[in-house]
């Protein structure tokens, strides 16, 4: 597939911005907050995605077509408002159809409302963008922030539980890595990741004074 | 030694710029100025030089740890050998890539936190546990951070606390009785001194203590040895006597207190004494392999004389606290590694306070 | 008065009391140049025929200070590179040199090669003849490895050097002067306190302990509340040359010289005129590789191939072995042979002893470990290893903050150090921009 000619010159740039070049977790660091709560198994990592990616569709969608009506003065407001609609939606879906999964994210769901990663896109491209580039746009970042939570998940969950989707794939002698289970554990892993990653995109770090 | 020295000139083309193993070349070097200092000249002023490198500054430290070492193959048996032999394979590998890829020398400091490690681990540990733990140690504790001289926690500690957190079952029941390898106990395993303290308010006497009898980690059981490698730093000057000294003087005070207040754990026939308390402290678990050689790493301790104290109290009272209050009955390294993060902070109120006055005075 | 750090490197090769012979040279080399001079104004010809004391070069920078003739010969300016040579050497008769009208004491002092032995304590610099000291410090017992010894320079002249104080005192303005001497030195320090009992009311001894660098003149104005931009060091031999200069008209164109250290067959004192060649000298000759230091072997400047003949700053040589030889596996190897700061070589058991130093490094280059040696033998009492770290990393406001204005430029830091840094040559970096600056400034 060649990406230039599905989606055009502008819409190539912004995918790979978005999965790649400016990935949202190692490059901008938004979202670290989900990312090391959510990513110790890959049910939740899974379902914390869906929900996150869903919700940047509906922002990107309503905040681009809403773009030349908003006042600046009170945009923020208007990014909670949608943020917080698509939200209520995923928290009360999964409540309806996935209780346990909904059980195990307890607060992270609601707390999507506070993802920077919406947040930043919001403000930093689909308030600037034409529709169908917002589109792109909360898809690439949504696909960005699902295979880093799925990796780190991953591996976690191997290593803390044994398991992988609840199947157990270790041999008999294991002995679980309990504080890869714990959220401090999870910044090992994110921390590498940002690393291999950031080495790889060839992103340096910002620099401080 | 000429033989050696041409041994080591057939090889190094091999390691130069274009050579086959150029990657190498840190390892290659590594190994060439252990046996053959570099012949490094002074360029400028001064002309002469103290002769004390850091691969003696750092060796001289094994040397300390040598009663210990021995001590503990005469308790827990050769296994503890191969502790050290996988510590420092392990260990070394992830230094040697660390130095390969950054192109940088390979520092001695990893021979200490090699060789610190598995004398800090309960007996038992499974050498896949030592290898974890030696990777999580040199990787996350110190070459993330930049290498030898860049870390801000012990490298052996943070390699110690990754596997007590990771591995709680495994790190509580490997407590095996010293001299049980060659039949000289009946017990295989035993409790630690700590936690006998704290679950059934036994206080092990002090002269067992002094000779090792009771159980504890690889090189933490023969205090004497500990005592007496503690004081050799000392004296050759490599740790700063401040640490060492304000640690165990403050673990026993604050130790004190605690018996006086009667926080002391109750016993079978009534409360301990806060002295005999506050002894008990001092010489049972860690404190004093602790306070011996992991405080007074110069690297992540306090570099200002007033901040080594104040590091030293801070680790006293970190550790009685976390004794006589907390789930866990040894505060040691929690204590050290804590203390290693206020470090930098300390350093600066001490240097703020120190330099205030010039401050002023310039404005 | 407290005295914080400060280390003794018990160099072998001191030298013996007494002054030994030399043998006449040939020809002399005198350079151009110094640590701290540039002669580029010539005020001679090549082939002209100068007498002794006469003005061959003038530092235009350092308030013209002049490079003399100290005998009687014909220049040549060919024979060396940098070098004026002087040959066909006579003996000059005493007192030839001349006597210009209206000169007051100061432009003397600057005539006769004296000037250039002042320096001001806070830049090292040549003091301009213009201003005036508040105090002048003249250490008397030199605790580096190794300068002349007191007791050799004042043998048979300390009523000289009573003269002389004397003189520099009137001459600079009614100064106040201060001796540094060593508190064990009980032979030099009695026939001291003779000289200051007289002059009290300005001459005052200042008793330091017998550790390198507390004859540092910038640390005794620090330790006596100086202004180190007022005050001004020189040594010994500078002013017995003031009373020569002043009373006998004798122009300051020979130096009682130490030549010292291990590769040093005898260590002794020479009398040697400026541009003496350093080949000569002899040691050039052995089959080791030597490093010849001008000055002491912490704070001197390794003389160059290309200089010939003795520079018309130098008080001291001190011959090392340069290290060429590897040592096999020599950091477990009890060290009896070698002395540290440390106490981690055997010969912490030989307390008197004297090592062989040679030029080696010692070890490899690491990066900082905080051992904090830097800081236990700081005579100055500032942190050495932070100071270097924020230089290293361009922050000299942060340098200066934490008092690296106190720095004497000792070198001990670097001596001790496990990570073998080396301090002193980015101080000494730090602190010629900060003059340059300043000069640019003004």
């Amino acid at each position: 597939m060649n990406l230039k000619e599905t989606f055009g010159k502008k819409g190539a740039k912004t995918i790979k911005n978005g999965i790649w070049r400016e990935h949202p977790i190692s490059s901008a660091t938004l979202g670290i907050c989900s990312a090391l709560a959510i990513s110790n198994k890959v049910e939740n990592a899974i379902a914390m995605s869906a929900g996150v990616i869903f919700v940047l569709i509906l922002t990107a969608v309503i905040i681009s077509l809403l773009r030349k009506i908003i006042p600046s003065r009170v945009r923020i407001i208007i990014y909670m408002i949608t943020i917080a609609s698509g939200v209520t939606i995923v928290d009360l879906v999964l409540k309806a159809y996935w209780p346990t999964v909904s059980e195990a994210m307890g607060p992270y769901v609601p707390l999507i409302i506070t993802n920077c990663i919406i947040m930043g896109r919001a403000e930093a491209f689909f308030v600037q963008n034409p529709p169908k580039l917002a589109l792109i746009d909360a898809l690439a970042n949504g696909l960005a922030y699902t295979y880093t939570l799925m990796a780190i998940a991953i591996f976690r969950e191997i290593f803390a539980f044994g398991t992988l989707l609840g199947v157990r794939v270790t041999p008999s002698g294991w002995v679980d890595w309990v504080v890869l289970a714990a959220p401090a554990g999870a910044f090992f892993v994110l921390g590498v990741f940002l690393w291999i990653t950031r080495t790889a995109a060839g992103i340096e770090p910002p620099k401080s004074s | 030694m000429k033989w050696l020295s041409d041994l080591f000139d057939s090889f190094r083309p091999q390691f130069e710029k274009r050579g086959n193993l150029a990657f190498l070349k840190p390892l290659y070097e590594a190994i060439e100025f252990i046996f053959f200092y570099p012949p490094a000249r002074t360029a400028t002023a001064p002309h002469v030089r103290d002769p004390l490198d850091i691969k003696r500054y750092m060796s001289i430290v094994i040397v300390a740890l040598l009663p210990s070492i021995c001590a503990s193959i005469w308790f827990f048996g050769p296994r503890i050998l191969l502790m050290i032999l996988v510590s420092y394979a392990v260990g070394g590998l992830v230094e040697v890539i660390f130095a390969c890829v950054r192109k940088t020398e390979i520092h001695e400091g990893f021979f200490v936190t090699g060789i610190l490690f598995p004398l800090i681990l309960p007996p038992a540990t499974p050498l896949w546990v030592v290898a974890v733990g030696i990777f999580v140690g040199v990787f996350f504790g110190k070459e993330v951070f930049g290498g030898t001289g860049h870390n801000i926690f012990n490298p052996a500690l943070v390699g110690r606390l990754f596997i007590t957190i990771s591995f709680p079952t495994i790190l509580t029941s490997g407590w095996t009785a010293p001299g049980a390898w060659r039949g000289a106990v009946d017990a295989v395993s035993s409790a630690t001194p700590m936690a006998l303290a704290k679950t059934q308010g036994v206080l092990t006497p002090a002269t067992d203590l002094l000779l090792g009898i009771p159980s504890g980690s690889v090189g933490e059981t023969f205090r004497i040895g500990i005592i007496v490698g503690g004081i050799f730093l000392m004296l050759t000057r490599v740790s700063n006597w401040r640490v060492p000294v304000s640690y165990l003087v403050s673990v026993c005070v604050f130790a004190f207190v605690a018996g006086l207040f009667g926080w002391a754990p109750a016993t079978a026939e009534g409360g301990a004494s806060a002295f005999s308390f506050a002894l008990f402290n001092l010489l049972g678990g860690s404190v004093l392999f602790g306070a011996m050689f992991m405080a007074c790493c110069p690297v992540t301790s306090c570099y200002t004389l007033p901040g080594k104290y104040i590091f030293g109290i801070g680790c006293g009272v970190l550790t009685v606290l976390i004794r006589v209050f907390s789930g866990y009955v040894e505060g040691v390294m929690f204590s050290i590694v804590i203390m290693n993060s206020f470090a930098p902070l300390i350093d600066h109120v001490v240097l703020q306070m120190r330099y205030r006055s010039v401050e002023t005075q310039g404005n | 008065m407290t005295f914080n750090g400060g280390y003794n490197v018990m160099l072998e090769g001191a030298p013996s009391p007494g002054i030994a012979p030399y043998q006449k040279p040939e020809v002399l080399y005198l350079p151009l140049f110094s640590e701290s001079l540039d002669f580029s104004n010539l005020q001679v010809e090549h082939g002209e025929a100068v007498t002794k004391g006469q003005i061959l070069a003038k530092d235009p920078i350092n308030f013209s200070v002049p490079l003399l003739a100290p005998m009687d010969g014909t220049v040549n300016l060919e024979r060396a590179e940098r070098h004026i040579a002087l040959e066909n050497l006579s003996s000059a008769k005493e007192g030839a040199a001349m006597q210009a009208e209206d000169e007051n004491q100061r432009q003397t002092l600057l005539r006769m090669g004296v000037w250039s032995s002042l320096a001001r304590v806070d830049s090292g610099r040549i003091p301009d003849p213009e201003n005036t000291p508040a105090c002048v410090v003249i250490p008397v017992s030199r605790l580096e490895p190794f300068f002349p010894d007191a007791q050799t320079l004042l043998k048979d002249a300390l009523e000289q050097f009573g003269a002389g104080l004397d003189l520099l005192h009137k001459i600079l303005g009614d100064t106040e002067v201060m001796l540094i001497c060593a508190e064990h030195d009980s032979g030099i320090k009695s026939q001291l306190q003779t000289v200051t009992a007289e002059r009290s009311a300005w001459l005052k001894l200042f008793e330091v302990p017998e550790l390198y660098p507390f004859d540092s003149p910038a640390l005794a104005a620090q330790l006596n509340d100086l202004n180190p931009e007022k005050t001004w060091a020189t040594d010994l031999q500078a002013v017995l040359a003031v009373r020569a200069a002043i009373e006998d008209n004798h122009p300051f164109v020979k130096r009682i010289i130490s030549v010292s250290g291990p590769m040093v067959d005898s260590p002794g004192h020479h009398q040697l005129p400026i541009g003496y060649p350093l080949a000569d000298l002899g040691f050039r000759n052995g089959g080791v590789p030597l490093r010849v230091v001008n000055g002491g072997v912490l704070t001197g400047t390794a003389v160059e191939s290309a200089q010939l003949g003795l520079d018309c700053g130098c008080r001291s040589l001190n011959v090392l072995e340069e290290m060429t030889k590897r040592e096999v596996l020599a950091f477990v190897q009890p060290g009896f042979t070698k002395r540290s700061y440390s106490n981690t070589f055997a010969s912490f058991f030989k307390p008197l002893f004297k090592e062989k130093f040679t030029t080696a490094l010692g070890g490899e280059a690491r990066p900082c470990v905080f051992c904090g040696f830097c800081e236990s033998v700081c005579p100055a009492g500032i942190i050495p290893h932070l100071i270097y770290r924020y230089l290293d990393h361009d922050r000299p406001e942060d340098a200066y903050r934490v008092e690296f204005d106190k720095c004497i430029d000792c070198g001990l830091c670097s001596y001790v150090c496990v990570s073998k840094i080396n301090h002193l040559e980015l101080f000494r970096a730090e602190r010629q921009r900060a003059i340059a600056e300043a000069i640019e400034g003004e």
